[in-house]
């Protein structure tokens, strides 16, 4: 009885490490969620296809930060292609500080998934959305609204969970 | 004539030079509260990652805008949240982290004093 306070405190202690060292690694939620995209004005790949503010209307878009210089975008793009197989949405590619000739190579030897891309090649438009390391990617709804944004490669789990979102947006 | 020309084009010259001094003593102020959101222990004066020179950038452009410490912190905050400060602000979303360690400590004493009173 004259221990119970200590049992009790060093029982409390314990119980707050286990939970913290099995608590599976999480990714901090971006702020920029269920706001509007920010601003995005790049030079597009093809001359004169702008990427901008207004290419985000009526329409659920996938927005996508990638770089030929990125290998988990090697990885991601096959399941990019997966993803327009299983539902034909528009994605949005924004190459992150590369260079145009590697990107050109790079989109010949595996394909474009793209409906757009934008060139960011200083890293604003980067920052201006939040991204920590690419590839990173970003799903806007109807109204130009962040709905959903994966940290990291778009894989099997991904496209199962954009495939139950998108549905949703588009009802 | 010659002279004078010369003290003004040496004043000017010098005063560019202390400006451009302040403002790179300010944005290192700055880099040094800011976390690299890469290399999560350091701040992005420390690091060499390729977002955290980015950044270093863009706070010193910002300030050539003329924008201030705040106005540049609540842009980053909007777009990485409260974790892209080293030291977070006391808010509503933090107050818990600022005032844990308060409360954690003053119960400990109160526990010591119980513990000690019933000895």
């Amino acid at each position: 009885m004259k221990y119970i306070g200590l049992i009790i405190t060093t029982a409390f202690i314990f119980v707050c490490l286990f939970f913290a060292l099995n608590k599976k690694e999480q990714t901090l939620k971006s702020p920029l969620l269920n706001k509007p995209i920010p601003e995005i004005n790049l030079d597009g790949l093809v001359e004169d296809d702008k990427l901008n503010n207004n290419n985000f209307k009526n329409e659920v878009i996938l927005v996508n930060f990638f770089a030929s210089w990125c290998v988990p975008c090697i990885v991601e793009h096959d399941f990019l292609f997966e993803l327009k197989k299983q539902k034909p949405i528009k994605i949005y590619g924004i190459n992150y500080k590369d260079n145009i000739k590697n990107l050109k190579v790079w989109l010949v030897k595996l394909g474009n998934p793209y409906s757009k891309i934008g060139i960011d090649k200083t890293g604003i438009t980067g920052i201006n959305w939040g991204v920590n390391g690419i590839p990173e990617s970003f799903l806007i709804d109807k109204n130009g609204i962040i709905k959903h944004k994966i940290n990291g490669v778009i894989d099997e789990k991904q496209i199962k969970i954009l495939l139950s979102k998108i549905e949703l947006l588009e009802k | 004539m010659k002279k004078i020309l010369i003290l003004i084009i040496l004043t000017l010259f010098a005063q560019n030079i202390f400006a451009d001094e302040n403002l790179d003593k300010k944005a290192r102020e700055i880099n040094k509260k800011i976390r690299c959101v890469v290399c999560q222990s350091q701040s992005i004066d420390d690091s060499d990652s390729l977002l955290a020179r980015d950044l270093r950038v863009l706070i010193k452009d910002k300030l050539k805008e003329g924008k201030n410490e705040k106005e540049i912190i609540d842009f980053l905050v909007e777009r990485y949240g409260e974790f892209i400060l080293l030291k977070p602000r006391f808010n509503t979303k933090t107050y818990f982290l600022w005032l844990a360690p308060i409360i954690i400590i003053l119960s400990g004493l109160f526990l010591i004093k119980g513990i000690f009173k019933k000895n």
